[in-house]
């Protein structure tokens, strides 16, 4: 007796456990937020061509600049995180953001000049890096009521 | 003599019964006669017969009750059910609707027929003839999906900010006490969405919302957790993007399970327009247009949609937060 109340004890738990860890992914895939640190979100875009959807985040000096192209001032950090787009699984006609794709940084080199670099993905094909540079300083911050 | 004595009283159990459901009919109420003051505009007639069979009965001012729809107790449930369609969607009144409201309802009735949440099962299995059959659902997703390609983008803005931004004076209120509240902008971005009503949208959570997705203990969120979606009309740029043109709304769902108990514990506020002009006249109004939905079709991700969806390869997000904060 004291043997089955064992064995059923230990399942339970290894239940309990396997239960708890499926909740928190499901084949190995989780859900993901992207963490900006101390970077602003400043605007989001997607594309139906391409069916990716992406955020922008920057420091003040980056948000600056965005706003006025010729402010190219201090250590300007911009990052664009890209995404897969996908079917809204909960509502019908709604696409949100699914897979992470990419993250790229700009960011103020030590000579001033702004640098590219791609921190997880890869640089879109058919695309250069000035193109890159350009498509990321050609966002407007979103606005909102003040 | 023991059955005989059963057998006596049978004729008296039924009296009673009988007696009891008279009784039941002086109490028995009445639908609210209300007019029709427009209907759907432009709507393909196949479209209009399939809402007319299976919704009008509970969603408009033209109910066509069955005999024993109209006897308590039966009559007391249907009106209650009546009452509480009407106030989340109204057929007969779909005139008071702006064009984006029209639209976003027509979406959110495909929604809950393709789930099979309406017609409620226990109404379709007493009246057959609401049943939805594929066919049915298909048309109404046709017309759907046509409401979408009339639109049209809006051109991108070029040179200056076109949009004059007004300041409210005071920080506008919802009629159930949840106050605009400009912090969001400080809160982690937990999502993007588009919907085919032309919309961007972006979804931010402060920090228990952002704990309890991390966790995955969202069943049911805390109180204390706060979502604020900002939604803005789209605007084509020319290398293809689809960018947040003016903005439209805020909306706000505010977790505390004993403050909105009618809304499974979350509070909804919705701040339209450069003037942030609070939704609702009443506080019941997220009763009336909010809660339906999200209890409909957001049951398993705690009634908030826009939950991040679980498909991202955990090793490879692990792999790049490894090599971001070396």
């Amino acid at each position: 007796m004291k043997n089955i109340l064992s064995m059923l004890l230990l399942s339970s738990l290894i239940f309990a456990a396997c239960s708890k860890g499926a909740q928190l992914e499901d084949n190995g895939k989780i859900r993901f937020m992207f963490e900006p640190g101390k970077l602003q979100f400043i605007s989001s875009s997607f594309n139906p061509d391409r069916q990716t959807m992406s955020a922008l985040y920057g420091n003040r000096e980056g948000l600056s600049l965005l706003e006025e192209p010729t402010n190219n001032q201090g250590q300007v950090s911009l990052k664009l995180v890209t995404y897969k787009m996908q079917e809204d699984p909960q509502y019908f006609g709604s696409k949100v953001n699914g897979e992470l794709l990419r993250v790229e940084a700009v960011k103020s080199g030590k000579d001033g000049k702004l640098q590219y670099t791609t921190e997880y993905g890869e640089i879109p094909p058919h695309d250069s890096i000035t193109q890159r540079i350009a498509d990321i300083l050609d966002t407007d911050p979103l606005k909102f009521p003040q | 003599m023991k059955y005989v004595k059963q057998i006596r009283l049978i004729p008296t159990t039924l009296l009673c019964i009988v007696t009891g459901f008279i009784v039941l009919q002086f109490f028995n109420g009445t639908v609210e006669q209300k007019p029709v003051t427009g209907h759907m505009r432009n709507v393909p007639r196949q479209v209009e017969l399939i809402l007319e069979r299976s919704c009008f009965n509970c969603h408009s001012n033209e109910q066509q009750l069955s005999f024993v729809d109209k006897i308590a107790p039966v009559s007391w449930i249907v009106n209650k059910d009546i009452k509480r369609a009407r106030e989340v969607m109204n057929f007969s009144e779909w005139d008071k609707l702006s064009d984006a409201e029209q639209k976003g309802k027509f979406y959110a009735i495909y929604n809950m027929i393709n789930v099979g949440k309406m017609p409620l099962p226990s109404y379709a299995l007493t009246h057959p003839g609401s049943k939805l059959s594929p066919v049915d659902v298909a048309t109404i997703k046709q017309y759907a999906l046509s409401l979408s390609a009339k639109d049209s983008f809006i051109p991108a803005h070029h040179g200056p900010e076109q949009v004059k931004e007004t300041s409210p004076t005071n920080t506008p209120v919802s009629p159930n006490g949840i106050r605009y509240n400009a912090d969001f902008k400080n809160w982690k971005v937990i999502g993007m969405s588009t919907l085919i009503d032309n919309t961007v949208r972006v979804i931010y959570g402060n920090d228990i919302a952002v704990r309890a997705i991390e966790e995955e203990s969202f069943h049911p969120w805390p109180d204390g957790s706060a979502v604020a979606k900002a939604v803005f009309k789209q605007t084509r740029k020319p290398n293809g993007d689809i960018v947040p043109g003016d903005f439209v709304n805020m909306q706000y769902m505010v977790k505390d399970g004993k403050t909105y108990t009618d809304t499974e514990g979350w509070g909804f506020a919705k701040f339209n327009g450069q003037e942030l002009k609070p939704t609702g006249k009443t506080a019941l109004f997220a009763q009336q247009s909010c809660i339906s939905c999200h209890r409909q079709l957001a049951e398993p991700t705690g009634y908030l949609f826009n939950v991040p969806p679980k498909v991202n390869s955990k090793k490879l997000i692990e792999h790049y937060l490894k090599t971001v904060t070396k």
